[in-house]
């Protein structure tokens, strides 16, 4: 019978250890900026040479204010628009990423709790047609498809200012343009930043002269913040002075009339573009030389190492409170028995992604309204949120599978075992549930392998896992291909070892107890 | 009939001040059915007795309220000293009802018809895993008990073998050392034979001879006429839930006095 309570401790054991391992302690003072690296450029992302490395414009920014403020930077991502329901919830306490801050209405800013610095750089919407089109001008995009970015709502207002055309939305630049060029599109808005570095990698299509609308990105805080945003004023406006910022622009090729207007100093730049040049040059030589497949691969294999830690942890939860459920569902009184089965109902209904939004974004609101501990844990870190999330909804299923493995038990196991004086919960303990474990074993292990593919969801809520590597790596490099065969032999390396720890143990476990046939 | 019935049974145990089992006046119905009939029946130490009839007259379930694995309705049973009672219908099942069935289940050991060894765990495991948590012994201790059981039923050197691993007729035997296990004062058989291969049933009867022998008190629903014949004190024919006849065990095979008896057993001779 120890073994049973050994791999019950075991299953403890291990889960402590691994979220344990999780928990990080603070050293110095940091600041958690909130920002979306999946296909930023130029505004942060992955050098394209050394992978391991952040770049872009408002990388180096957020540094220059984070050392301005005497602490460290830290880098938050999360999904572009997810972006401001993380800095409400508190995952980071400032957002700087492209946030245009003139979009907003005061009002609404108000209500949601947020407020805005001054802005650090001004530009513009930018309009991309391909090089034939005979569209010279944006008012010449009537009745045209027009693509534009999810969560961009200067480009929805300037498209609104057109009588009618047809609106496309996307979820990151680089399939907008590949739609451009494959003629789905007629016109691409924007901001012209990502204009400038995307658009200009495709060669067969341009950017129109007119600038439309005015962008004043600006850094996003939290409303309470109020001392965070004065000493970012104060940052912004020390690096105006001191250069640093134009020096920025201009090395990314960004400096513009309306920033300089903003600056009160001259237009022409003063030193070269190299950061654009450099960046240009990069995507070329690493895509075709196939140097960046290589530098990739030590940033797969830590994703999966966290893909491989939520699944199992969540794997784990799920199979216990699966299994606490399928009891309950199966032997217990009447009412709790209707009260499990409706619950299950609910969870299966619920697609997982909808659970793992509900709980890390949704959650945090209802804080306020409760008491001391659980205001606090309700606010859980991405990965806790993400194993609670998964461990829910496959609990549901486990707690099914169980119930289907008690039921397959003869009924005269039971009666036996009361015969012999056993109560109840001694006849399940001893007789039932370790012959259950056998039955349930490969449904349980199918669905793990199933779990560590729905894994995948909680790149929803900012965790960097395999499949949002994937996303990283092809849309920086417009390689939606050979990064999709990594990430394939990845997750067929996950999968594969636990299928064959299930074959063996099922083999162990039954050899003796089934009748050869 | 009835009282006439339990009239003879008592006069068949003549010796002992209080009867091992005495049960009076049971009623069990089963979805409004009436499965048992008023039953009344003593049994003295050391008795074998077999119960017969068709299928369906409630033989099993007789059996399954003397070790309360079925709940009667109206009546009382008094096994060894423990006395379960209800006087109506409406009686409740309380805490009481409940312990007192957990405490006259260890001194009724139970025999299936489908043997129901437990899968999962040897035939030494099955036999020393209620004395273990039962009975709190010591592991040492239920594995001599186990030991000495399975010798007795004749089955030691297969102690380590898997119920999967064991013919029908060893099955049984195991089952029965892992009731005997609990040395209980009352072993019940429900069709022990029935699932068993011809060749293979004489075992299983010669081990409950012998425990007949060391004087156990035994109760054995059967289909095996000439077993009932040959080694119970006595017979009870069953039919809708009655005890239509208890004699001893050649006056029923020779001369029944019941019609319906005679019926019965003219199919079998």
């Amino acid at each position: 019978m120890y073994r049973l309570k050994t791999i019950f401790f075991g299953w403890i054991a291990c889960i402590s250890l691994v979220v344990s391992a999780q928990a990080t302690k603070a050293t110095k003072e940091v600041l958690r900026w909130g920002a979306d690296g999946q296909g930023g450029a130029p505004h942060i992302f992955f050098d394209p040479k050394k992978p391991e490395k952040l770049t872009g414009f408002e990388y180096e920014i957020a540094k220059a204010i984070a050392e301005f403020m005497g602490k460290e930077l830290q880098y938050c991502p999360n999904d572009w628009e997810m972006l401001v329901a993380g800095l409400q919830r508190k995952q980071y306490d400032i957002l700087m990423n492209a946030v245009v801050r003139n979009v907003w209405r005061k009002k609404k800013a108000a209500q949601m709790g947020i407020a805005f610095s001054k802005p650090y750089y001004i530009t513009f919407i930018q309009a991309t047609v391909a090089k034939n089109s005979p569209i010279q001008q944006f008012s010449d995009c009537n009745g045209k498809k027009i693509g534009i970015l999810k969560a961009s709502k200067a480009e929805q207002n300037a498209i609104r200012r057109l009588s009618d055309a047809q609106t496309i939305l996307y979820d990151d630049e680089i399939k907008a343009y590949a739609d451009l060029n494959n003629h789905r599109l007629d016109c691409v808005l924007t901001e012209h930043p990502e204009a400038l570095y995307y658009a200009s990698v495709e060669k067969d299509v341009r950017l129109l002269k007119e600038p439309i609308s005015r962008l004043e990105f600006s850094i996003m805080v939290r409303a309470e913040d109020q001392v965070l945003l004065a000493q970012l004023n104060a940052a912004i406006d020390h690096l105006k002075q001191q250069g640093t910022l134009r020096s920025i622009y201009e090395r990314w090729g960004l400096w513009n009339e309306q920033t300089a207007t903003y600056f009160n100093t001259s237009q022409t730049p003063q030193t070269r573009a190299t950061q654009l040049e450099q960046y240009l040059a990069d995507i070329e030589s690493e895509t075709s030389t196939g140097n960046i497949y290589l530098k990739s691969l030590p940033f797969f294999t830590k994703a999966a190492w966290l893909t491989l830690r939520i699944s199992f942890c969540a794997m784990l939860l799920a199979m216990s409170a699966g299994f606490l459920l399928g009891v309950l569902r199966t032997y217990s009184f009447r009412w709790i028995q209707c009260l499990v089965a409706t619950l299950i109902e609910i969870i299966r209904g619920t697609p997982l992604m909808i659970l793992l939004l509900f709980i890390f974004y949704g959650l945090p609101k209802c804080a306020p309204y409760l008491p001391e501990p659980f205001s606090q844990w309700v606010c859980m870190s991405p990965f806790l949120a993400g194993v609670l999330g998964l461990a829910i909804n496959y609990s549901a299923y486990e707690a099914e599978i169980y119930r289907a493995g008690f039921l397959s038990i003869p009924i005269g196991q039971i009666e036996a075992a009361r015969a012999l004086g056993m109560t109840h919960l001694q006849a399940l303990w001893y007789v039932i549930f370790p012959q259950t474990i056998r039955t349930v074993l490969p449904p349980i292990t199918n669905d793990f392998i199933m779990l560590i593919q729905d894994s995948s969801l909680v790149s929803m809520i900012t965790l960097v896992e395999l499949s949002r590597t994937y996303q990283l790596f092809s849309a920086e490099n417009f390689d939606y291909f050979s990064f999709g065969l990594i990430v394939v032999l990845f997750y067929l390396l996950l999968g594969l070892p636990f299928t064959r720890l299930s074959r063996y143990l099922e083999k162990k476990l039954t050899a003796k107890t089934q009748r050869e046939v | 009939m009835e009282a006439n019935a339990s009239h003879q049974a008592a006069g068949l145990g003549l010796s002992a001040a209080q009867p091992l089992i005495q049960v009076q006046n049971l009623v069990k119905y089963y979805h409004q059915e009436l499965v048992l009939d008023n039953i009344s029946v003593t049994i003295e130490e050391g008795d074998l007795v077999s119960i017969i009839g068709p299928s369906g007259c409630g033989k099993s379930t007789f059996l399954r309220c003397l070790n309360g694995m079925a709940i009667f309705d109206i009546g009382c049973i008094q096994i060894n000293n423990i006395t379960l009672s209800r006087k109506t219908l409406d009686s409740p099942i309380d805490r009481d009802f409940h312990k007192k069935t957990h405490a006259l289940r260890q001194q009724v050991g139970m025999v299936f018809q489908s043997f129901n060894l437990f899968f999962h765990r040897t035939l030494l495991q099955n036999v020393m895993l209620a004395p273990r948590i039962v009975q709190k012994k010591s592991r040492e201790e239920a594995e001599d008990i186990a030991i000495r059981f399975l010798d007795k039923v004749g089955l030691r050197l297969f102690a380590h073998r898997y119920p999967a691993q064991l013919s029908g007729g060893q099955q049984q035997r195991g089952a029965i050392a892992r009731a005997l296990a609990l040395s209980p004062k009352v072993m019940l058989y429900d069709e022990p034979t029935s699932a068993i291969d011809p060749t293979r049933v004489d075992e299983v009867l010669e081990v409950m001879r012998d425990l007949d022998h060391e004087g156990m008190t035994q109760i054995i629903v059967t289909h095996e006429m000439r077993f009932a014949k040959d080694a119970s004190d006595y017979i009870i024919y069953m039919e809708q839930g009655k005890f239509i006849e208890i004699s001893d065990e050649d006056e029923i095979f020779i001369s029944p006095k019941d019609e319906r008896t005679r019926k019965f057993l003219k199919k079998f001779m």
